[in-house]
């Protein structure tokens, strides 16, 4: 099997312009009890543009993470007029959910390979990247984020902080078009958190081709952080309630006063419209 | 001042395995001096000798060793216990994975398998040789229906704790099947497996035993039974001994397999 490699021909963005392309999505769950259905999306659209760093903002238990399963074709809708990645609908031509790289709440790491061994498991599955690439690539990496010390050491040897830095490498050095992040900073202390944003930032940054990045946080301040756009969320069934453009050179800090006008903006309408639904 | 630093040319596993030997080579002697104590104590107080201690035993034991009288016997209990520990284990993985995977099948052998493991020993043993008669094929059987049991509960019980989100990372990672088995499956079942696989050998040696004690023609419980039969309790001790041994080697083996297969874990 040939997999298109980013980059490559196969790999122009879609005339759209938009990488991620959901056009009314509509997504009920089977209530635990049998009863009925649970809606978490009903008939919802999003689309996100190529190289942005879309941060999607609600409260816990939206559907958040749902949204990136559905991007990812972990899940299928109950219906959708389309969920398309790069031009391509996920549930008709789920390969091209190649070109998207998952970095999960916890590292999810395989505690019986060592880091390298995680990362390399997941170069195997996604199969992007040619072998000869491989050491060059997980070199590049693992040196971004500090691990180069540590390629032979099991994720137990290492702290919580290095297992996910570990799970950022395993996701990036696919180089994928897309990446999904879900929380992932979130089980971590403030300062190890606030490190690896700075990591992300630089490593997103750094690359010539932006990536496309959809980062999923209940943290109103990681995202004004990070996000080029913010989109917020309402409790299930999930709708967006507030977009937020933010405008401002990376990296920022809470202390810049204008990421810090933006932030009490988004607290105040994230009380006011992200609140629990009568 | 400089640090004593140890320089060991044993690989580190080897090394971890020896660390407490000073405290179980202590624990033996204790074992021994107890053993002598009773010995001495049943002679003093009931006004027989019938209990030898291991000073009265040594001498025996080690000429059971040294005429090599010991090996017929022990490679015939080693070789029922091996025919019933792999009809134990294949049997017990098989409906352990089966029963994790398939509901139907859990539901099928669950309430079997715990009769069967709520079962006397003795009852199938006694039942197995009424009705097979006296052979190795019985021994297979009754060894392999008594302990099956234990792999495949315990099998089932670890293939159901295995982590979903795993799966789901595997999934977004699209890995293929053979993959999955290869890097995800069995690197997880593995430590289960030796560690079933010490339980189902112990098990499975003492059950032969047991057949060998109570009706089996040779072996090492066929030994201790003749030496019941006449009394000849230092005989009887020696070859224990030779058991026990046996076992203890055996179970070594399997924990030095651990420590080179499952080196990942803490």
């Amino acid at each position: 099997m040939t997999v298109a490699r980013p980059g490559s021909n196969e790999l122009q963005p879609p005339a759209s312009g938009h990488d991620i392309e959901l056009h009314n999505v509509t997504l009920r769950f089977p209530r635990p009890d049998g009863k009925g259905t649970l809606p978490v999306y009903e008939n919802f659209t999003l689309d996100i543009e190529r190289g942005s760093f879309t941060v999607l903002l609600g409260p816990s238990g939206c559907g958040k993470s749902t949204l990136l399963n559905l991007i990812d074709g972990l899940l299928t809708p109950t219906s959708a007029d389309s969920v398309k990645v790069l031009g391509r609908d996920v549930r008709t031509d789920p390969d091209v959910t190649r070109h998207t790289a998952y970095v999960f709440q916890s590292a999810r790491l395989l505690k019986w390979k060592t880091l390298r061994g995680n990362v390399e498991f997941g170069l195997k599955g996604l199969g992007v990247q040619p072998r000869e690439r491989w050491d060059e690539l997980m070199k590049k990496y693992f040196g971004i984020v500090g691990l180069t010390d540590f390629t032979k050491y099991y994720p137990h040897q290492v702290s919580g902080g290095m297992q996910q830095r570990a799970a950022i490498v395993r996701a990036w050095v696919n180089e994928p078009q897309i990446l999904l992040m879900d929380e992932p900073f979130s089980h971590l202390d403030e300062i190890t958190a606030a490190e690896l944003r700075r990591e992300l930032i630089t490593l997103w940054s750094r690359d010539e081709q932006r990536r496309t990045v959809v980062f999923v946080t209940h943290d109103i301040s990681e995202a004004v952080q990070l996000g080029s756009r913010i989109i917020m969320l309402t409790p299930r069934p999930a709708e967006i309630c507030f977009e937020q453009i933010v405008d401002l050179p990376w990296p920022r800090t809470d202390a810049d006063e204008r990421s810090f006008e933006i932030e009490k903006r988004l607290r105040l309408v994230f009380a006011e419209r992200a609140g629990v639904k009568a | 001042m400089a640090v004593a630093t140890r320089t060991s040319a044993v690989p580190p596993w080897l090394d971890a395995l020896l660390r407490d030997r000073g405290i179980q080579v202590a624990s033996m002697v204790g074992l021994l001096a107890i053993w002598e104590l009773f010995s001495f104590l049943v002679g003093e107080f009931a006004g027989t000798s019938i209990m030898p201690g291991p000073i009265d035993v040594a001498p025996r034991f080690f000429r059971l060793v040294a005429s090599g009288e010991f090996i017929g016997p022990l490679l015939e209990t080693l070789g029922r216990t091996g025919l019933g520990f792999l009809v134990a284990f294949v049997l017990g993985m098989a409906i352990g994975i089966a029963s994790a995977k398939v509901i139907v099948v859990k539901a099928a052998t669950g309430l079997t398998m715990n009769i069967l493991l709520f079962a006397p020993t003795l009852v199938v043993i006694y039942l197995g040789t009424a009705m097979v008669g006296v052979g190795n094929i019985t021994v297979a059987a009754v060894a392999g229906l008594l302990v099956a049991p234990n792999v495949s509960i315990y099998m089932r019980d670890v293939l159901s704790d295995f982590d979903p989100d795993l799966t789901a990372m595997a999934d977004s990672y699209r890995v293929p099947t053979r993959q999955r088995v290869v890097d995800v499956y069995l690197p997880y079942l593995v430590p289960s497996m030796l560690a079933a696989s010490r339980v189902a050998f112990s098990q499975a040696w003492k059950i032969v035993m047991l057949m060998e004690v109570f009706g089996q023609p040779g072996g090492l419980g066929y030994e201790i039974r003749s030496s019941y039969y006449i009394y000849d309790l230092q005989r009887m001790l020696s070859f224990l001994i030779v058991f026990v041994v046996a076992l203890l080697v055996v179970e070594q083996g399997i924990r030095i397999a651990e420590h080179r297969l499952v080196k990942w874990q803490k």
